[in-house]
Parts: C-alpha cells; structure tokens; sequence
C-alpha cells in the first residue's frame, strides 16, 4: 500500500513531532513562569525578593524575602546529600569490584525498587517512623522537622547517584582496570586511585543531577519538614522548602490574580533556575572533563 | 632445552563456562629466554598467557584444571597481587593511566610501598624501555600526549618498574606502526638479559624474530613446541608447517 519511502517519511516526521513536544512544554513552561512572575516583580522588587530575610506574602503585614526558603531547600539538600553521596559512591563500587554477581542480583533490583517508591510514601514514612526514631536522640526536635526530610530525601537520591556512579565506573576501558591489576593492585588500590578518577566527570554529573532532583523534591519534604518558613540553621526546626510553599499556595484557597497568587510563580521560576542552572553545569563537567581524557 | 624453568603448567585444561579453550597442555618456560606463542585467532593463546598472572580471574565463568606453577609453586597457592608484581604484563593496546608519565611509572611502586628515590625508579625504567631519551624533558605532561608506540613503552617501563620476573606480554605490537614494532622487538632482545618473557603474537615473522622457544596452538592444543630456529626451519608436525609457511590461519 505504501512505498518504504513513505513508511519511513511517515515514521521520521512522527518522531520529530514527539521531539517537537518536548521543546513546546519547555517554551510553555518559561512562557507561563515569566508572564505571572514579570507582573510579580513590577509590584515587588527584585532585590527584596531575594535578598530579604523574612518569608510572609500570606500574612499582614505582607513581606517577601525568598532568603528563608531558599535556605531550607539548601539544608534539606546539603544533609540529604552528605548522606546520599558518600553511600551512592561506596554503594557502586562495591557492585562494581567487591560483590559476587548473586549479592549484586540482589542489590540492584533492591535499589530500583527504591527508586520506585512514590515520594508520598517517604513523607509520611519520615513523619511516622524517622521522626519519632530521631526523637530518642534529639528530644527537642519538632514534630516536623528539616532532618527527617532529609534523611528521606537522601534515601530517594541514593539509587540514582549509585547507579549514575555504578555506569561510570563500568564505563572505564577494562584495558585501564586491567592494567591497574596487572601491576599488582588491590581492589582498593585500583577502584580508589585509577577507576574513580577515571570516572570522576561522570560521578561529579551524578551528584550535580541528584542534587537537582533533592532541590525539586516536593512531597516528601511538605509532609515532613512542615509549613514554617523562617531563616535557621537548626535542622531539628521545622522549616519551609520552595517547593513545599508552592504546594501550600495551590492547595489553599488564594485568589487568583493576588500578590500570594504571583508569588508561586517567582518561587517557580527561581526553582527553575536553579535546576536548569545545575543541570547545565553538569553537561559542563562532563564536556569539560570528556576533552582532558 | 635446559635452563631454569620459571613457569610450567601440567596438562591444564581451561574452559569459559563449559567452553573449552585449553586442552591437556604442558609447556615450560625458561628464565631468560623469550617464549612466543603463536596460533591463529580463537586458539587459546591468550587464555594461556592471560592465566600466567590469574587475570582471568576477572573473567566470569572461567575455569582452570590442572596445576600452573611459577618457580615451583603453585600460582593459586600465592598471593595474587604478589604474584603480578612478579609476573608483569604488557596489553594488546596501550592502556596508560590517565595521569603524567611519571605518576604513569610510580604508581606500581607506590601501591607496594616504596615512597623514595622515585625519580630514580622513574629515570631507570625509563632507560630500560628505551624511552628516556623521548621523553626526560617532559616527565609530567599527560601521558596521551605520547605516541602509540611510545604509550606502549611507557607500560613496558611501568611494568619494568616493579622489578619484575616474568613479563607477559599479549601482542603488544598488534595495535603499532612497523617503526614502533621494530622498536618494541629490539627492547624485548635488551629486556631478556634480564626478564624471562612470554609473549603472544600472530605474527609469525615477530615470533621467529624475537623469540627463543615458540610454540605453537591450534584449536585450544599445543601442537608443537620446541626452539624457534628448529620449529620455523624444521617443523615436525604438518600442522606446524602449513601454518608457518601461511596455509591457514
């Protein structure tokens, strides 16, 4: 009935559509982000939105410093991190050198299923189970807190840092791992001091992205580290995320059109920033490093 | 043949799950001669080399029956990363690390220990894979700055490094121009002075070149092994013959 020819035609005009609509949503996105937040900022200006310390657009009297969210998104990311990173990278190199492949058949899907579970689930996991647990140690703690959402949040990046990790270590030309061997080296020897730095452009990009995913990261963090923004450094305080004010706002009964209603919007965009911003600087590292090699 | 035996193996058997690469073979090598062992591709010469050092350790589902002895004692009875520090081993291609010529050189002796005179240990492997001379002036640039063939005297002076026993090496030219292959073959003449090497080729003219013992595989089986001027000149098997003389392979 058709020709090959136009089977083909027919085939590569629909996938470029499909790649069309990826590029539509993001103009979308920045459209619908820039139009509500351009109007924020001709009411507020831009300076006291991100340098002010004080985060209240929805009580009297009104302030929108976005400092106090910013800084509870950067503790959630900073604690969740420091417990993700370091157990993603020993995680892959332990299944990259160390584990047998029936130990291996086991972690790997353990960590998918990890890696499946809806964010919901770790909010209230945080709230009913990593909550309590962290009141034995730190009685002061506040029923929502910013530790625990970290603690979940660190949970949720780990299977994405150890496998990004894991392919990059499996990506080193077995001629280099092999030669490190042939010399002598240990597993320890041979992971630690060729096959990481090695692998080191692709490892910085895995953190970079997972640090990217804990800044998104939305409903974990509404449920367990609470409602209340304010600049601490405490994270047994409960604390406001970007995200999680968005959550509060849309979910509240804001008028449309309101200053509280345009100030998602500014948080929106800030967060898109800052996302889009660390997920080019990982295509950087990865450029960059890819050249030396 | 006489001369003292460095590694021997008695009708080992090898198999990749269940596959099997190496039949009942029983060769010897001797110190300070240099052993090729030719055959065309998918005879197992690798596999033989490559188990010299147990780097088919890393290979799943390989399997080894049969002793292999180096200096007399079994190599499973000893510490692997004893064993390579012993028992060198040159690649088919280059595989520097990505780091400088020197770190390139100090590295096997640092992981075993030895923080001084390591300019010295640098200058002297160097000199004896016959790249000093290239390269003194810029011992800290990267080494893929190098040359193929000079990337591949940089492993050899790595391997020479760790003052080694036996090298291995597994068709280091194959992946070379002429020139540097020609290079490669007279630094393997200099290096059994004092090095007992195997090597690996399925250059035939290579082997008859370099070596002192050949012997030859087909099929997993050594055919034939014996002094390379009588097994190139005087070929008691036909299947040596027709391969020598380029009827198959």
């Amino acid at each position: 009935m058709f020709s090959s020819r136009s089977i083909d035609k027919i085939v590569s005009s629909t996938l470029f559509l499909c790649g069309l609509l990826s590029i539509l949503t993001t103009i979308g996105i920045i459209f619908a982000l820039s139009k509500e937040s351009i109007t924020f900022f001709s009411k507020v200006p831009v300076w006291e939105f991100l340098l002010g310390t004080s985060w209240a657009p929805l009580l009297e009297p009104k302030s929108f410093g976005v400092l106090p969210l910013v800084l509870g998104t950067m503790m959630v990311v900073f604690i969740s991190s420091i417990i993700a990173i370091p157990t993603g990278v020993a995680t892959a190199i332990y299944l990259s050198e160390y584990a047998s492949n029936r130990v291996k058949n086991i972690i790997r899907p353990s960590l998918e299923i990890l890696a499946g579970i809806p964010t919901i689930v770790y909010g209230y996991v945080a709230l009913t189970l990593i909550t309590p647990a962290l009141k034995i140690l730190f009685p002061e703690i506040e029923i929502f807190n910013a530790l625990s959402a970290s603690f979940v949040v660190g949970v949720m990046i780990l299977p994405m840092i150890s496998s990004l990790c894991y392919d990059a270590l499996r990506a080193v030309p077995r001629d280099l791992r092999e030669g490190a061997y042939a010399l002598g080296g240990n597993s320890f020897d041979v992971v630690a001091k060729i096959m990481v730095p090695a692998a080191a452009s692709r490892i910085l990009a895995a953190f970079i992205l997972a640090i990217s995913r804990a800044i998104g990261e939305t409903m974990a963090v509404t449920l367990a580290a609470g409602a209340n923004p304010q600049l601490t450094f405490s994270p047994l305080k409960s604390i406001q995320t970007m995200t999680s004010y968005i959550v509060q706002v849309s979910l509240g009964d804001t008028p449309v059109g309101g200053i509280e209603y345009l100030t998602c919007f500014a948080v929106g965009s800030l967060l898109f920033v800052m996302t889009l911003l660390m997920n080019s600087l990982s295509q950087v590292v990865l450029v960059r490093f890819q050249k030396i090699k | 043949m006489s001369g003292n035996v460095v590694i021997s193996t008695k009708q080992v058997n090898m198999f990749y799950s269940g596959k099997q690469a190496i039949k009942d073979v029983t060769v010897n090598v001797y110190e300070n001669l240099v052993t090729a062992i030719i055959g065309p591709s998918g005879c197992g010469k690798s596999t033989l080399l490559r188990s010299f050092n147990r780097m088919n350790d890393f290979v799943e589902g390989f399997s080894v029956h049969g002793d292999i002895l180096y200096r007399g004692q079994n190599i499973n009875a000893q510490d692997v990363t004893e064993l390579r520090k012993r028992v060198g081993m040159v690649f088919q291609r280059p595989n520097p690390f990505p780091k400088t010529i020197y770190e390139n050189i100090t590295w096997g002796p640092k992981i075993h220990g030895r923080k001084d005179n390591l300019d010295e240990v640098v200058e002297d492997s160097l000199k004896r894979a016959a790249l000093w001379d290239e390269v003194k002036d810029r011992l800290h640039s990267f080494a893929f700055s190098l040359s193929g063939g000079q990337q591949q005297r940089l492993c050899i002076a790595r391997t020479v490094a760790m003052k080694p026993d036996v090298i291995l090496m597994d068709e280091p030219c194959s992946a070379l121009d002429p020139k540097s292959t020609t290079r490669i073959e007279d630094l393997i003449n200099d290096l059994k002075k004092e090095y007992t090497i195997v090597i690996v080729t399925h250059n035939m003219q290579q082997a008859a070149r370099v070596s002192d013992h050949t012997a030859f595989f087909y099929e997993g089986e050594m055919v034939e092994f014996g002094e390379t001027d009588s097994i190139f000149t005087n070929p008691k098997k036909k299947q040596t013959e027709d391969y020598i003389t380029g009827r198959f392979g």
